[in-house]
């Protein structure tokens, strides 16, 4: 029974590899990439998991191995040795090697995700605003003012829309919690936060960014995969209403017999509303994963990508119409 | 050998405890424990007048009953009454018939408990309580109260809808307690007196719930006296929170949970304004209360129960039709022109928010704490940033801290709000006003 020890260790390991391994088979693992760079990031994330198993299991079997075999057999004294060049060369080497490797094999994903000078010229420009305990996006009505096709223009655009993020318009569209973009479009955010250090993250994008006092910091994704569509219903008889998009203005119109009139003008009539899949796996999650006080644990928002630029478009129009209710029936609008 | 194998079985056992100790933390329920008692009261109970304007400084964080006593001690205040001179034999009463009424956290309620499902022993009691508190109704409610009114008020559409709960009032605020206790205790308190652990070191402190009174309505104190918000009006609070405080916003939890936070709220509010008042009496008018304590409590409650239903089956304030929808931009540089003769001028806004609301000064609001007229060339409105959430402020003013309610006709009204709305946009101003406003370096406003 003098090696009960080596057993008892060796079962424990054995168990935690066994949950560690069946974990995914219940859920607990990565939620579904949705951003175009996630795959890299996840590559990285499997090819490091591989190496530090492979490691942990040999270092394991040796320590269980060596308990077992060299436990006290009583009246053996034990042999000590003192330093062996060659065996603190090759584990030194090793690693390094490894490591060096690992540094270079990120360097395309790193340049991809977080190079400002990589950043693609935006189609949706937001504002997060980080604060304890929630996150508070702004949208500008007008997306097309920090577009641009020539480089040349990049430091320019980039500098007007940073302005923007620190001083908001008047027509700015105000969300909390909630971060809309739509499928396929480049969007740029700038993240700030008002009091302590938060982390913005994006576990589906495989993005996640901590603000610091003081700091805009940009950022960018493309989200291959929609979870919501805005659709938009009379109120009165809940029959969805035809909406027309118009791809340069991105002018949202609500189409009647009797003509065209601005979906932001409506809202007194209209009732917009988000339809999701109803899936728990599509509920995208925002999180800040920097310990920031009391109410950290609640400090979570909800990632929409719309279908297309229509419905995000159709969202943020109808969204300033009920931003600017000075009536009762458009003060019922979406909140 | 035999010592080892008593080791390795030791330490089985110790492994074993700590699963089972880490398996029982994993328990997710939200309740209160069900021997939890409300709190009584032991601050201050105070009467405030907000008129008259102090530069000082605030005092240090968590020091929120400190700050309250020693501006007491400087007789700040139009009434103070210490609960612990209150005479113990009607402080028990108090708590006793408070507990009739309102049940504990983990199962509120805010009227006596139906005899049946009162425990064993405790029916002869509960059919008392009860019949006592319906003698009182009548009288007591007002007329044009209903039962669904008040079921309106501590019920959750969900619940409602499921025919199979038996009591939907009582299963709304015990499930609003949960809530309560896992997303607003740590702030707000148990009882719902803005003195949770983490109240004291916020600014402003969380909103103490046991006076009856809150900051924004959608409603007038001229159309409701009790001056009591309607449950929307909570509801909507919790839904965006209050920009520029510590209030985050629960948008994301489902409407009904919402619904039952908001009926849990109006059950402590209820609870704790019942407990403020009579304590109120006690010190001061003894007299009124005559020797029934008990009775005097269940009046004040059912009374308490009316106002609120009262402000919820009201319809918002509702505004004049906005003059501006189809306006140029040079209409709208004169409506704001206008805006701004109105607030530096007859609506006297700039008396309080002095320098545009930059050199505020402080003032003690209904609960004993120092707030002062918002800084308007900031972007963020604790009510609502929109048009008809300002509107609602000026037309109801915010009376718990002193903002007057203002009568303007219409269109200067949303003159007002214009100019209010462009504000904090230099570039949305009028060139005159723009340097009124944001004078440059050297020019004098
Ligand atoms: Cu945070």
């Amino acid at each position: 029974m003098q090696k009960g020890w080596s057993i008892f260790f060796g079962v424990i390991l054995l168990a935690t590899f066994l949950i560690w391994f069946a974990a995914p088979f219940f859920g607990w693992w990565l939620p579904e990439n949705i951003s175009t760079f996630g795959g890299g990031v996840d590559n990285l994330f499997y090819a490091i998991l591989g190496l530090t198993t492979f490691f942990f299991v040999l270092t394991e079997v040796v320590l269980v191995y060596a308990m077992w075999k060299f436990v006290d057999r009583g009246g053996e004294k034990s042999v000590y040795t003192h330093g062996n060049h060659t065996l603190e060369l090759v584990w030194t080497a090793i690693p390094a090697a490894l490591l060096l490797g690992i540094a270079i094999a990120q360097i395309g994903v790193w340049e991809k995700i977080k190079y400002q000078s990589r950043m693609p010229a935006p189609d949706l420009t937001v504002s997060v605003l980080a604060r304890q305990w929630e996150w508070r996006m702004r949208y500008p009505l007008d997306n097309q003012q920090f577009h641009y096709e020539d480089e040349d223009q990049k430091a320019a655009s980039n500098l007007k829309s940073r302005l923007w993020a620190e001083n908001p318009n008047f027509d700015d569209v105000h969300a909390i919690n909630e971060l809309h973009v739509w499928k396929n479009a480049n969007v740029k955010l700038w993240i700030r936060t008002l009091d302590v250090l938060h982390s913005f993250t994006l576990p589906n994008l495989r993005l996640k960014q901590d603000t610091l006092p003081g700091k805009t910091i940009p950022m960018w994704f493309n989200a291959e995969k929609s979870n919501c569509e805005f659709v938009v219903r009379e109120r009165s008889t809940g029959k969805p209403v035809t909406l027309a998009f118009n791809s340069k203005t991105k002018l949202v119109e609500v189409v009647t017999p009797s003509g065209r009139e601005p979906l932001e003008a409506r809202v007194a009539d209209l009732k917009g509303e988000l339809e999701t899949s109803g899936n728990k796996a599509d509920n995208w999650e925002i999180a800040c994963q920097e310990l920031c006080g009391s109410r950290h644990y609640a400090m979570r928002g909800r990632l929409y990508v719309h279908a297309d630029e229509k419905s995000y478009y159709a969202w943020l129009q109808y969204s300033r119409g009920a931003q600017k209710a000075t009536s009762l029936e458009a003060a019922v609008s979406m909140r | 050998m035999h010592r080892q194998a008593t080791t390795l079985s030791r330490s089985l056992v110790v492994a074993a405890g700590l699963v089972v100790i880490f398996l029982a933390g994993c328990d997710d329920s939200n309740r209160y424990p069900a021997a939890l008692r409300y709190p009584e009261r032991a601050d201050l109970v105070l009467k405030t007048e907000n008129t008259t304007d102090y530069r000082v400084a605030l005092p240090p964080p968590g020091k929120l009953d400190e700050a309250i006593r020693e501006a007491a001690d400087k007789k700040l205040f139009q009434v103070v009454v210490d609960p612990k001179d209150i005479d113990r034999k009607d402080r028990a009463e108090l708590t006793k018939a408070l507990e009739e009424l309102f049940g504990t956290p983990a199962a509120p309620s805010i009227a006596p408990i139906e005899p049946t499902r009162a425990p064993r022993g405790k029916r002869e009691e509960a059919e008392e309580n009860l019949k006592l508190y319906e003698s009182l109704l009548s009288e007591n409610l007002g007329e044009d109260i209903s039962d669904d009114d008040i079921t309106y008020l501590v019920t959750d559409s969900d619940t409602l809808n499921k025919l199979t709960v038996v009591d939907p009032r009582s299963t709304t605020l015990a499930k609003g307690s949960e809530l309560y206790r896992r997303h607003c205790m740590h702030c707000h308190g148990v009882a719902g007196d803005g003195r949770g652990p983490t109240g004291a070191w916020v600014d402003p402190h969380p909103r103490d719930y046991r006076q009856g009174v809150f900051k924004f309505l959608s409603t007038t104190k001229a159309a409701i006296a009790s001056g009591k918000p309607r449950k929307e009006d909570l509801i909507r609070t919790l839904e965006k929170g209050i920009d520029g405080t510590s209030m985050p916003a629960f948008g994301l939890l489902p409407r009904h949970e919402l619904e039952q936070l908001a009926s849990y709220v109006i059950h402590l509010s209820l609870r704790g304004e019942v407990e403020y008042d009579t304590l109120m009496v006690l010190a001061r008018d003894k007299n009124q209360i005559g020797d029934d304590l008990k009775k005097f409590v269940y009046q004040r409650a059912i009374q308490y129960t009316g106002q609120w239903a009262r402000a919820s089956k009201m319809e918002p304030n509702r505004p004049a039709a906005y003059p501006y929808s189809s306006a140029t931009p040079e209409e709208m540089h004169e409506s704001i022109s206008r805006g701004y003769k109105l607030f530096i001028g007859k609506a006297e806004c700039l008396k309080c928010h002095m320098d545009y609301g930059r050199q505020s000064a402080y003032r003690y609001d209904a609960w004993g704490t120092l707030v002062r007229a918002r800084n308007l060339t900031e972007t963020n409105y604790r009510g609502g940033r929109r048009p008809i959430d300002i509107y609602w402020r000026i037309s109801g003013g915010i009376p718990p801290s002193g903002m007057p309610a203002h009568a303007l006709a219409d269109q200067e009204m949303w003159d007002l709000v214009n100019f209010v709305q462009a504000l904090p946009y230099p570039g949305m101003l009028p060139d005159d006003v723009k340097h009124k406003v944001y004078p440059s370096p050297g020019e004098k406003h």
